[in-house]
């Protein structure tokens, strides 16, 4: 063969293999990028789409045209299901634009995109103390895609707002070694399996959560998330700056657009409180409750449609019985671990915030109800630490390493209590 | 601007080769030439354009001088004007890459407060300085008599090489321009197409796809002590990414010329197989070595020699070499010429100590030479026995030293060392025993501790050294491959007396050739290399 005819047959083989692998990656849509299941019918849950959130949701929501929009991070993603029976008829569809890792200021980014494309009647946002956490520390508010090329939905840095960044998601989801390989990883997931996927309305299945209580034991997970949280807290414990700033531009954005927002504290597993209880951040804990009512009852004041739900606490369903190590067998009906509720829970939150659901389960916060709340939180805690006494000791035990990795074994000069907040910017 | 970037390949490069094959066809090889020019200089300023002046009054300065050097009889104003050009092109070199080193170096040892200005490195500023002085040099020693402005430019600019080599000679590259008539080629493009795939291959999938596991180890290293599974982890991994990055970006580099019908240099051939340290350094950014062996080790070693003939000394006599001979002739030049190595390589002290380090194999291995045919005479069984001790000596001399050469401090590859030496134990992620409960035991009897760190990450870092170490060490390189087809040009002994050898036409049992099944094969690595250009992509040769 001449050199000549090589290279014609070089170049028309690579030209028609890159054609086969952008029509098949646009044929399984591993990211729900196109919406190509429209056509093909192919609606199975994707599972790589878990891992490039802000690329699938900024495509997913110019199609889904939902009544409900959901904010938030993973706890949003995983916890609470567009498709449960407690949304009423009026509020559906409702699509999860939780982004697992993403911060407030991401959030409200999403937000603004999210309703300059769609016009949804009601928006649920999940709001943290952790994500509050302010710039200096190491915040808990990173995004998910940090080393991703910049300039695109899936560096997570903006939603796609022009051709050339679009261009470049398109060509991503189309030809990317990431895409083919998750193309082929789709068509190999199958549904129940130990492997979180994305369903078209963009809940995730929390498989790899089932995968990791099943294979490692409840016991096992909630010590690892626990040990990780503490060390998280306890670094930024020591300079404690709250940022709120982007929850005000939130409720903002909503009167602008006349969208009604609920905001929602969501809950952890009662570790979490007794974790800030022992990094000392108990009060500004406390303060950063406070300083969300009184955005939301500064909104109200204007006649804005905000309210405020907390589902943190000591409840039944946020101190359900953590099963004994080595026991795979039993399973928790409400979290996964300590920062993941189940859907069932969510189910809950979602009913008690349409009027229905346990009326014990879940307090709407304003200045009227906000110091009978906090009262009842401190009785409640004060409560369960009486009775739980191992709890206390073995999260008190996790303090300590977290503080002697941190300050050098100076574990009291980590632990400043009553330190008042450093700076809360809500306005 | 990147050989691995969509601007580069669909932009630049398409360009670029039009322009040039247009222009010879039409104008005739000059204006091809002068359009070379242009376009390396553009692809220097797509770095940074403000350093472009630098470069262009770099190469006329030196160009001034080797004029000037032509128009002299006497070797001795020659010299004059060498060590002039010497002492500017140095001067620049070391103001820009070594000033900063300098200066924190006094800092750090007496205490003083230097100001230390923080200024972006010229793109490849070792390599075109070295360049240059090596032709002035010859041009000193009056072994080269003329030389066009326009040849001498290219020389210097020529985008393949300009950023990270190979480096070239001015006899393995003037020859070929006086030649050149830069027209389209069937052939030409097809091999130049074929070693361009292979490189990007090797960079962007290879050495990027490990890249993302190796980065993280150092980043720990940075923060304390590394147990023994992940400081070998550090180790093998960045020592494959080097390889498979730089190997690639020289393969990449000798496609791209040979598209214009230019041959480079053979850079790298199969390193991580030697089975000696001395046998490395043969196989390992060759051009380099060739280089400083031309121009530091052997003037080193004869000004010696010959400072020991005349003092009536001994020098070096095979098996009966004194230690004194040896350490002179031998040590000595040796550890110049690895320092200037690792010092070329870096401003930094952790560059220094590779180099040493390397020294230190490299002289070992020469003594070990030396001594050996006293007490092994027998030459095949010696081979025999050797070849493969040696190659497992030399790739773990290799691996201990490598990460020298990535850490950011020297208590950083302190840190990955000691842990290669089980100084720091060895840990692994709690969840493998947790999933393998009777395992646990037995790893805990070997003193094997746990951490939280991730499994997944743990098993896929070392899934990526197994399957690189195969490549490296199993199949024939692409060069070999290629071999009928004169991929790449190599000078054997001497870059100042030796001749110009094409590639020698070795045995290899897998060789190209235009087929059916090849070009299926380089398309499908053609397709994967494309799919493979979005990810991110680290810049080893910033500074160089």
């Amino acid at each position: 063969m001449g050199m000549r005819k090589f290279l014609q047959i070089w170049a028309a083989i690579a030209v028609a293999l890159l054609l086969a692998v952008g029509l098949f990656n646009y044929m399984v849509d591993p990211y729900w990028v196109f919406g190509s299941d429209r056509f093909t019918g192919f609606q199975r849950p994707r599972a790589d789409a878990i891992d490039h959130p802000t690329l699938a949701k900024a495509y997913m929501i110019r199609r889904a045209n939902p009544s409900t929009l959901l904010m938030g991070a993973s706890r949003v993603e995983i916890g609470f299901n567009p498709q449960s029976r407690e949304w009423p008829d009026r509020l559906r569809p409702v699509f999860n634009m939780g982004l697992p890792g993403s911060s407030l200021k991401r959030r409200f980014d999403y937000l603004r995109y999210a309703l300059s494309v769609s016009k949804p009647k009601l928006v649920v946002m999940e709001v943290t103390f952790e994500e509050s956490f302010g710039p200096s520390g190491k915040s808990a508010g990173a995004t998910v895609a940090d080393n991703a090329p910049p300039h695109s939905a899936e560096a997570g840095d903006a939603p796609p707002t022009n051709w050339l960044q679009e261009v470049r998601d398109y060509g991503f989801a189309l030809w990317s070694l990431s895409a083919l390989q998750d193309s082929v990883s789709t068509l190999l997931h199958y549904p129940g399996s130990h492997q979180s996927a994305m369903t078209g309305t963009g809940f995730s299945t929390g498989g790899d959560l089932r995968e990791a209580a099943d294979i490692d034991g409840y016991n096992y997970v909630f010590a690892l998330k626990n040990a990780e949280k503490m060390r998280r807290v306890v670094a930024w414990s020591q300079h404690r700056t709250i940022d709120l700033t982007a929850v005000q531009r939130i409720v903002t954005l909503c009167r602008e657009k006349g969208t009604p927002l609920v905001i929602v504290v969501t809950p952890g597993y009662v570790d979490e409180l007794e974790i800030y209880q022992e990094a000392g951040v108990w009060e500004t804990y406390r303060n950063w409750k406070r300083a969300l009512i009184e955005i939301v009852a500064s909104a109200a004041r204007k006649g804005d449609d905000v309210s405020l739900w907390n589902f943190s606490g000591y409840s039944a369903y946020t101190t359900e019985a953590i099963p004994r190590a080595q026991d795979r067998h039993t399973q928790m009906k409400w979290f996964w671990e300590t920062n993941h509720f189940k859907p069932a829970l969510g189910d809950l939150m979602i009913g008690r915030i349409m009027g229905k659901g346990p009326a014990e389960f879940g307090t709407l916060l304003t200045p009227d109800t906000g110091e009978a709340e906090q009262a009842g939180l401190e009785s409640a805690r004060l409560s369960y630490e009486n009775t739980h006494a191992e709890d206390r000791a073995r999260l008190r035990a996790l303090y300590a390493g977290a503080a002697h990795a941190l300050c050098g074994g100076n574990a009291a000069g980590c632990n400043s209590m009553n330190k008042p907040l450093k700076s809360t910017r809500n306005n | 601007m990147l050989f691995n970037s969509y601007s580069f390949i669909f932009l630049f490069l398409p360009v670029v080769l039009s322009g040039c094959f247009l222009l010879a066809r039409f104008l005739g090889a000059r204006w091809a030439h002068i359009w070379l020019i242009g376009a390396s200089l553009y692809f220097y300023s797509a770095w940074n354009l403000s350093y472009l002046p630098l470069l262009l009054g770099s190469i006329l300065f030196n160009f001034s001088i080797a004029f000037l050097m032509t128009r002299q009889e006497s070797g001795a104003v020659r010299r004059v004007l060498l060590l002039i050009a010497i002492l500017v092109d140095v001067g620049l070199l070391g103001y820009y890459k070594y000033s900063n080193f300098f200066l924190s170096s006094v800092n750090a040892a007496a205490g003083t407060q230097f100001h230390i200005e923080a200024f972006l490195l010229p793109l490849g500023i070792s390599f075109w300085t070295f360049q240059q002085l090596t032709l002035l040099v010859d041009f000193s020693a009056a072994t080269i008599k003329e030389i066009r402005l326009k040849d001498f430019i290219l020389f210097i600019t020529f985008f393949p090489h300009l950023i990270a080599g190979p480096i070239v000679h001015h006899r393995e590259m003037m020859p070929q321009f006086e030649v050149a008539t830069y027209r389209f080629d069937w052939r030409n493009m097809a091999v130049g197409v074929v070693l361009f795939v292979s490189g990007l291959f090797k960079k962007a999938v290879l050495a990027d796809g490990i890249a993302a596991y190796v980065s993280p180890l150092y980043a720990d290293a940075a923060g304390g002590p590394v147990t023994l599974f992940y400081a070998w982890a550090a180790a093998l991994g960045f020592l494959l990414q080097i390889y498979f990055d730089f190997s690639g970006y020289s393969e990449m580099a000798l496609g791209l010329a040979r598209m214009v019908g230019i041959k480079l240099p053979m850079n790298f051939n199969s390193p991580l197989k030697a089975t000696s340290v001395i046998d490395f350094w043969s196989r390992w950014h060759i051009t380099l070595t060739r280089f400083l062996t031309a121009y530091i080790y052997n003037p080193l070693v004869m000004t010696i020699t010959r400072r020991r003939v005349k003092q009536g000394k001994k020098i070096m006599a095979g098996p009966r070499t004194t230690a004194g001979a040896f350490a002179w002739l031998v040590g000595v030049p040796i550890m110049a010429t690895m320092f200037s190595s690792g010092l070329w390589h870096g401003a930094n002290w952790t560059f220094i100590l590779w180099g040493v380090l390397h020294g230190f194999y490299l002289i070992v291995n020469h003594g070990w030479r030396t001594v050996r045919p006293r007490f092994w005479t027998n030459k095949e069984s010696y081979q025999r026995m050797m070849v493969p001790v040696g190659f497992v000596l030399t790739f773990a001399a290799v691996s201990f030293a490598i990460p020298l050469f990535r850490a950011e401090s020297a208590d950083a590859a302190f840190n990955v060392m000691s842990g290669m030496l089980g100084l720091h134990g060895a840990a692994m992620p709690e969840a493998i025993p947790h999933r393998l409960p009777g395992l646990a035991y037995a790893l805990s009897g070997l003193g094997i501790t746990f951490t939280t760190q991730s499994m997944t990450t743990f098993l896929t870092t070392g899934a990526w050294i197994f399957a690189l170490l195969l490549i490296a060490f199993i199949p024939p390189n692409v060069l070999e491959m290629m071999r009928n087809y004169e991929p790449a040009i190599t000078m054997p002994g001497n870059t100042s007396q030796g001749r110009i050898e094409l590639w020698p036409h070795a045995k290899a049992p897998v060789s190209w050739r235009p087929s059916l099944i090849w070009a299926s094969l380089i398309a499908a690595l053609a397709t994967i290399d494309l799919l493979a250009l979005n990810r991110v992509s680290e810049f080893l040769y910033w500074k160089f």
